[in-house]
């Protein structure tokens, strides 16, 4: 969206491991993960349900329950801007319950929940719970000031009469309107990084638009970086610069957007791009991608997409996880089908 | 298509049921109180529903769609009785009888529950985090006596397969498991009891397409193989373009207008429809379609506009607008909630070869 406008790096993920250790077995929900963004830029994820893109997005935050979550790999590297002399801090490396995390946390790094009920309590009003936040961050503010600056963010992510609902429980509310005010409680701190799981499912499409406008002036103004999750495809193609696809906790192919919507390479992308529904209609049943899932607690050692996979080649895929190659330029994908560029 | 939305006021008290229709609402309304102080003292209410008249056919689905905070799930949780209606009347047909849902109490009521069930917009809060997926999916089938043991196990592995989870998440908690497999966890629970009415509230907001289709295509066999009726409430118009065969639009607890679904789509009546579908996003390309906002406030439920309800924002508006009410009424085998219906020659989404988008 934004321009590029700065080669600075914000987050660097590298090889990230997040498992959960349960009874039944060992869940590698995120299992070899690399990618970067840099400040104004947007990485748009996507990949099917259960993957591992939220707890991705929680690694990052430090909020993936622990125990049962443990990473057991990789690092997390946030650059801190020039107001900190340019540190770089691994996110793993920090106390989840610590004093310095919970600095971070909205301020540098702020998330939209895929579930705004999992963020709000619901025995305090929304007006307070996102005071809260800003006082945490502004404790200069007056009670006065605090409430003024709610409202006004709240009328930014187009609740209506903000006066009146910012003393709403979150059950008065619609699930729409919960959300924008998760969104409004996100956004309250002017974030570095901005994590949004599947910030507009519970919008309707206009003012889903007035948000991903609100989120893209935000990115061009402050610079802000941008890591877009959602399952539909049009808007994380409106708001991203690029696109990792997922699958099995693992990245399966990445590119910049316009690149991987016309050339899309990797079997399982390919797949997904069939079974897109068409708001222009014709279709009398819509093809999901055959074939069953591997074992959450036993994957295979080859290619994860293997047993969906049209074109696997056993004996090859099977033995091996296909290494993430670059094809072209900016263009990676882990699949035995292609070659790295010469 | 049948004209089964009666006009503005509701008609005499529960007679009959129209003609086939399965369920029929009339002069529906729920008004929340707002209350100030501590005395928790009323001074006014949110008109969340507010007159609403539908009638619904066996077997048929019936999309609803419309802005966020319209009342969609208000009206869903009316029809199930989990929110006392303010007022108005629910008809239910059930063979020879018709059962006036808004008036059932005790084991009428549970029976009927057991016939009408709600897949929740919110999965999270939904779901019981003491229950793991077995007892939650199992449960109806519990209460209401369905089956118990195996037999219970053997139907609730069956859904869960169908949604596309695994035997071995039987066990697990909901707290445990991603954000659209909770809500998987959820069209389980409500299908495992073989219901003959469906309230789906953005059943499937949180999947990928892929188990989306999957989904879909398993309500609509469903559908097909024991005539399930759905209400299916969602924001994204190219599954209720899929799933529908009419579509109601809502826009500030009223329906502005309902339709059969390919006309309501490709020539929508009412403005808002027209507001609507221009924002629908249409592309996968990469390339950025800019979308219209339509422009001024979202209405103010405790605070209605005069004339119609949509004038501050229609730039159709007249001035009759801004004093008469219109009613709902038929407009070339659509109904619309305009005074200008006839005149008017509104955009709908056109079919454009390359476009895709799930919204
Ligand atoms: N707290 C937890 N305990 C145990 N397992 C978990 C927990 N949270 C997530 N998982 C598992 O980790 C995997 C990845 O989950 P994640 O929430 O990241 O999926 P996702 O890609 O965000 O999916 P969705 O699109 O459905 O939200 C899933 O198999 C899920 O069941
Ligand atoms: N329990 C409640 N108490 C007070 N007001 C409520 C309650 N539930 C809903 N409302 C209000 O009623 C209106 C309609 O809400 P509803 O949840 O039906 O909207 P919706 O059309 O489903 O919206 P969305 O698309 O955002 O889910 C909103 O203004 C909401 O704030
Ligand atoms: S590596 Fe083999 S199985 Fe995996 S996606 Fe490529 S062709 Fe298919
Ligand atoms: S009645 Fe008037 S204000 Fe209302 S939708 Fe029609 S033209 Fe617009
Ligand atoms: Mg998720
Ligand atoms: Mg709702």
């Amino acid at each position: 969206m934004t321009s590029a406008s700065t080669n600075d790096k914000l987050i660097e993920v590298r090889d990230l491991r997040t498992y959960f250790y349960l009874y039944e077995g060992i869940v590698r929900a995120v299992d070899g993960v690399s990618f970067e963004i840099r400040q104004g830029r947007s990485l748009g994820v996507i990949g099917e349900s259960g993957c591992g893109k939220s707890v991705t997005a929680q690694s990052i935050m430090r909020i993936a329950p622990e125990p049962p979550a443990r990473h057991v790999g990789g690092e997390i590297l946030l650059h801190l801007g020039p107001n900190h002399n340019g540190e770089v801090i691994d996110m793993l490396k920090l106390d989840p319950r610590g004093e310095r995390i919970r600095s971070l946390r909205w301020k540098e790094i702020s998330m939209i929940f895929q579930e705004p009920m999992t963020s709000f309590s619901p025995l305090f009003t929304i007006g307070n719970q996102i005071g809260e936040a800003i006082q945490l961050h502004l404790p200069d503010l007056s009670k006065k000031q605090v409430r003024e600056r709610t409202i006004d963010l709240l009328g930014r992510v187009g609740i209506p009469q903000p006066k009146r609902l910012i003393d709403s429980y979150p059950h008065q509310l619609s699930g729409g309107m919960r959300q924008r005010a998760m969104i409004a409680m996100a956004l309250s701190c002017n974030p570095r990084l901005l994590i949004a799981d599947e910030p507009t499912t519970a919008l309707d499409v206009t003012i889903e638009a007035q948000i991903l406008e609100l989120i893209a002036n935000l990115q061009q103004e402050f610079n802000m970086a941008l890591m877009y999750i959602s399952h539909d495809l049009a808007v994380v193609s409106e708001m991203s610069d690029e696109i990792m696809v997922m699958y099995l906790g693992l990245v399966m192919e990445q590119a910049e957007t316009g690149e991987i919507f016309d050339h899309p390479l990797h079997p399982y992308t390919q797949a997904l791009w069939r079974s897109i529904p068409r708001v222009e209609g014709g279709q009398d049943r819509l093809v999901p991608i055959s074939g069953t899932l591997p074992s959450p607690y036993n994957l295979p050692k080859g290619c994860p997409f293997y047993s969906r996979c049209e074109h696997r080649m056993p004996g090859i895929c099977d033995a091996v996880r296909p290494p993430m190659i670059e094809v072209s330029p900016n263009h990676k994908v882990s699949c035995f089908l292609y070659k790295s560029e010469p | 298509m049948q004209t089964s939305v009666q006009s503005s006021e509701p008609s005499s008290p529960s007679a009959g049921l129209s003609d086939t229709a399965l369920l029929e609402i009339r002069g529906l309304r729920k008004w929340f109180p707002i209350q100030k102080g501590f005395l928790k003292r009323t001074v006014g209410y949110v008109r969340a529903v507010d007159g609403v008249n539908l009638a619904i056919q066996p077997g048929e689905t019936l999309g609803v769609v419309g802005e966020s905070g319209s009342g969609k799930t208000t009206l869903g949780r009316c029809v199930l009785r989990l929110y006392e209606p303010t007022a108005g009347e629910i008809l239910l047909r059930d063979g020879e009888r018709v059962l006036p849902v808004h008036e059932l109490e005790g084991n009428a009521l549970r029976a009927f529950r057991r016939n009408a069930q709600m897949i929740f917009q919110d999965p999270y809060s939904s779901l019981n985090p003491r229950m793991n997926v077995l007892e939650t999916v199992g449960e109806p089938l519990l209460v209401n006596n369905v089956a118990r043991g195996k037999e219970l196990e053997d139907r609730v592995t069956e859904v869960i397969l169908q949604v596309g989870l695994r035997v071995e998440h039987l066990r697990r908690f909901p707290h445990s498991f991603s954000g659209g497999q909770r809500q998987r966890i959820g069209i389980a629970r409500a299908l495992v009891v073989r219901p003959k009415l469906v309230v789906a509230d953005e059943p499937v907001s949180a999947l990928d397409v892929s188990i989306q289709a999957q989904i879909l295509n398993l309500l609509k066999d469903l559908q097909a193989e024991y005539q399930l009726t759905y209400i299916f409430i969602t924001h994204a118009m190219s599954v209720v373009r899929y799933m529908a065969d009419r579509i109601a639009v809502m826009y500030a607890g009223k329906m502005v207008e309902v339709a059969g679904k390919e006309s309501l789509l490709t020539r929508p009546r009412h403005p808002y429809t027209e507001a609507l579908l221009s924002a629908v996003p249409r592309t996968t390309s990469g390339r950025n379609v800019k979308r219209t906002v339509s422009a001024g406030e979202v209405p103010d439920l405790a605070n209605l506009p005069a004339g119609c309800v949509f004038h501050p924002r229609c730039k159709y508006a007249v001035d009759r607008c801004r004093v008469e009410e219109p009613e709902l009424r038929p407009v070339d085998g659509q109904l619309v909630k305009c005074h200008l219906a006839e005149q008017l020659s509104l955009t709908g989404i056109g079919p454009s070869p390359n476009g895709a988008g799930r919204k």
